[in-house]
């Protein structure tokens, strides 16, 4: 019995929870009477069984422990396919599970009778005896896989006999052998994991040789109803080799295979130990083995760590204020030093330690490029080959980290950009020849970060873009008055205008209408930029830059009007304070002097569409105390399409680090708009994208 | 508060007087399924009404953050339960600063609350009481069509007729 209260109150909550899920699952086992078992049920009830045992052993309760323990080995003969689930045996489980549930009370409480236990000692035992004798032979079995001994060996019983339930169920077995690279294993591993996962059942992975020390090589063993080709498809571009485990293999090797024991290496030519012979009671650690998952990883939703990032972001300004509150209280109370210094190390602690769960909680998002790049590369030789062109593909910076929303919506771009090199950029075989290249084109894919910006971009030696002809093609389309002037950058930048193709002839590859106006729309609701560049007739460049994480960045706050916004310190190049008198030219055409430039000067709040038309000095001098000499404007330098602008605001307030929550799908149609923070005092600002707003407002740059 | 038709509304109708301040809308829907259960608010001077299933509670509107660049309608920016909350004002009225009360929070991914001046509660509706907008009949139809009115429906409640917004449509307006 449990002597004391407190831990008497836990078992008995503990146990009771396990009991009664133990009991639901006997209860829904019966329910699905004539059914095959539902290997997930079984499994719980096992799980929950093993529990119970090792709580009661915890608390010194071996006659329930024991008792447990018996329960366990049935409902493992159940798991294994040993013992078949009549109408008999079900009510006999169910028997005992509520006879179980009866007992742990008593049990923990001492006053339970030595003849109750051996009572449900005998019914575990009668069910147990059921189960050997119902043992059936291995009759398809893991020998009838072309498995070598060793690699039978390390098969669990488990294994073997989902191995089995497949074999009934008329599936495939495939051996998939792979090696992966040992700093991407991770990633690799359950990357194909996750894909056979999804078209069958993954029965074991079991490690295979390797003469390359860098690489870690594995055999999938793979069951499905698929056709070898389907399962060669899967496996490709993991670089893994597929071989058929077939039956009939089994069959012509003959009686020796079957018999094979197991985890006994060696006997498998001469033993003929049947399965019935072998203990019946399986070492306690293979139980719990069998019960691990293959990957001590879980595949979490992206929606779920938002949530849990929105709640660390919370917590985090709750606590914020509470500082700030004690702060008040410190200086209001009698505390000593000592108490004082505590609170505030603890709080000062308890904001870093905030930070840094912020900071995790966003890497947890971040994913490598190297995916999508491995596909991107394949896509544009598969293009060149069907436009009859050569094309090398080359590929850096692969490990670049992107987070995976990101990814997800800049992947589309790539594979346009890279259709748009090929189809576009890369001259036939003859054309290069003529111009002194070599026949086959190149195409060269990297990435690289650039501040909180990751750039990928896509460049290919073909034959650049012709300015001339961009511009009779901008006219005609009336996109541009024919007089206007346009820098070389502005003309490259018509390409990206709606509406604008450069192909004489609509082709297959590239397809028709939807023109690189979609790059530029797709990388702008990132809040990046596209930027483009080209020297005629050698080659063309174009470079996506998109935040790496639109969750975590460092901003910082300003004030406009009555609301507060924060803007991405990257955008940023310089804060300053500016006097009226520096302020050159009429309104509408404001500008200051910067490290020997002239900088157009625009307000935050014209850009906003908040108003603004009133005279800059005043609106300011207002707010400051009627036109006092001394006013500084603030003004942050920032800088769209590679032009240096300054933006004035009302008021700078400070620079911190940011959790970006979305504005759902209505709000990232909005251009210019990041996202948005909570501020305190349930204050939103709105995170703002200070070049492409510019841009949107049409300023004069 | 406005009068309501009894012939129209059955008498599952709750909350005549405004809801409590945070009230999940699971707790109005109504038992019986072959009626379609509508909370119906004003805003403007307009009543409006929208299908329970459809919103996941109505809340105090917190101070609103105007974003730039924003389609005809959307007043701003909240949080609201820690998700930021594009809010949407039927009425059309030009400023943030327009006092509304209440805001009626929309299921779904597009994030949305729509403001209201004043909630009137649930009103279950037989279906076929709900009746389809004839397109251009009147003034208040050919008005909002501009700027793509998200009702194809509508009840009568006394003589009057209240739209049944559609959550899908209000994303694209």
């Amino acid at each position: 019995m449990i002597e004391d209260n407190t831990l008497l109150s836990e078992y008995l909550s503990e146990s009771e929870e396990l009991l009664d899920s133990l009991l639901a699952d006997l209860d829904s086992l019966a329910a699905g009477r004539g059914e095959t078992p539902d290997t997930n049920l079984i499994n719980r009830a096992f799980r929950s069984m093993h529990s119970l045992k090792g709580l009661s052993g915890m608390m010194g309760l071996a006659e329930v422990q024991s008792l447990a323990h018996d329960f366990e080995d049935i409902l493992d003969d159940l798991r294994l396919g040993q013992l078949s689930l009549g109408e008999r045996t079900n009510a006999l489980l169910q028997e005992a599970g509520a006879g179980l549930a009866a007992l742990v009370g008593g049990a923990a409480r001492g006053t339970a009778a030595d003849e109750d236990f051996d009572r449900l000692r005998q019914l575990l035992a009668a069910i147990a005896l059921k189960s050997r004798d119902r043992a059936k032979k291995d009759e398809s079995g893991p020998g009838s896989l072309n498995l070598s001994d060793r690699e039978r060996a390390l098969l669990t019983e488990y294994e073997e006999h989902r191995i089995n339930e497949n074999a009934r169920a008329g599936r495939s077995f495939y051996s998939i052998a792979t090696a992966f690279d040992v700093d991407k294993l991770d990633a690799s591993y359950r990357a194909l994991s996750a894909r056979l996962e999804e078209a069958g059942e993954l029965i074991t992975t079991l490690p295979d040789k390797t003469a390359d020390a860098s690489m870690a090589a594995f055999k999938f063993v793979f069951a499905a109803a698929l056709k070898e080709a389907d399962v060669k498809r899967i496996a490709q571009p993991f670089g893994g080799r597929v071989s058929r485990l077939e039956r009939s293999t089994w069959r012509k090797a003959g009686a020796a295979l079957r018999a094979a024991g197991r985890r006994v290496p060696g006997l498998a030519a001469s033993s003929k130990t049947p399965i019935e012979d072998l203990p019946a009671v399986l070492p306690p650690s293979f139980a719990k083995e069998a019960l691990q998952p293959l990957s001590p990883s879980v595949r979490v939703e992206m929606s779920q760590i938002d949530v849990l990032s929105g709640l660390a972001h919370e917590l985090s300004i709750e606590m914020e204020q509470m500082s700030s509150l004690a702060e008040k209280f410190l200086a209001a109370s009698n505390l000593g030093a000592a108490e004082r210094s505590d609170l505030r190390f603890s709080a000062r602690r308890m904001k870093r330690e905030f930070i840094e769960l912020e900071e995790r909680l966003v890497e947890l998002r971040m994913i490598a490029l190297a995916q999508t790049f491995t596909r991107a590369a394949r896509l544009a030789g598969r293009l060149a080959r069907e436009l009859g062109k050569s094309v090398s593909v080359e590929v850096a910076g692969r490990d670049t980290q992107l987070d995976k929303m990101i990814v997800d919506r800049v992947a589309d771009s790539i594979y346009h950009l890279l259709r748009n090199a090929v189809d576009h950029g890369l001259e036939l075989a003859e054309e290069r020849k003529l111009a002194g290249k070599p026949a086959r084109g190149k195409i060269k894919i990297e990435a690289r970060l650039e501040g909180t910006r990751a750039v990928i971009a896509i460049s290919d030696d073909g034959r650049g873009l012709d300015q001339v002809e961009l511009r009779r093609q901008a006219i005609e389309a009336g996109l541009i008055a024919s007089d206007e002037t346009l820098t070389e950058e502005e003309t490259f930048r018509l390409i990206l205008r709606p509406g604008f193709s450069t192909a004489d002839q609509v082709s297959a590859v590239s397809g028709r209408g939807v023109g690189l106006d979609a790059v530029e729309r797709a990388v702008y609701e990132l809040g990046g930029e596209v930027r483009i560049s080209s020297e005629p007739g050698k080659w063309t460049r174009f470079e996506l830059a998109v935040p790496t994480t639109l969750v975590l960045i460092s901003a910082f706050i300003v004030r406009v009007s009555n609301w507060r916004y924060a803007i991405n310190v990257a955008q940023i190049i310089e804060l300053i304070f500016v006097s009226p008198a520096e302020i050159l030219g009429p309104d509408g055409r404001r500008s200051i002097e910067w490290r020997g430039n002239k900088l157009p000067l625009v307000e935050l709040k014209y850009v906003l569409g908040l108003g603004g038309a009133r005279p800059l000095h005043q609106s300011i001098a207002g707010q400051n105390g009627d036109g006092h000499p001394q006013i500084k404007i603030p003004v942050l330098i920032t800088s769209a399409a590679d032009k240096h602008v300054a933006v004035a605001v009302e008021q700078f307030e400070e620079q911190r680090e940011i959790v970006v929550k979305s504005l759902g799908s209505l709000g990232r149609k909005l251009k210019g708009v990041v996202g948005a923070v909570d501020l305190e005092g349930g204050d939103v600002a709105v995170v703002l994208d200070i070049p492409s707003l510019l841009v949107l407002r049409s300023i004069r740059l | 508060m406005a009068k309501q038709d009894t012939k129209s509304s059955t008498s599952s109708r709750l909350g005549v007087s405004g809801l409590p301040m945070e009230l999940g809308m699971d707790d109005l829907v109504d038992g019986k399924s072959d009626l379609v259960s509508v909370l119906s608010f004003e805003v403007g001077g307009e009543w409006y009404s929208i299908g329970v299933e459809n919103t996941e509670g109505v809340v105090d509107c917190p101070k609103l953050t105007p974003l730039p660049g924003a389609p005809v309608g959307v007043v701003g920016l909240a949080s609201v339960r820690g998700r930021m909350t594009v809010v949407m004002d039927l009425g059309l009225s030009a400023s943030v600063e327009a006092l509304k009360q209440r805001l009626i929070l929309v299921r779904g991914d597009a994030q949305l609350g729509l403001l209201a001046d004043r909630i009137d509660g649930v009103v279950g509706l037989e279906p076929k009481k709900v009746r389809p907008v004839a397109h251009g009949k009147d003034k208040l139809t050919r008005e909002r069509a501009k700027f793509g009115w998200p009702a194809r429906s509508y009840f009568k409640s006394g003589t009057r007729r209240v739209p049944i917004i559609e959550v899908e449509r209000l994303g694209e307006a």
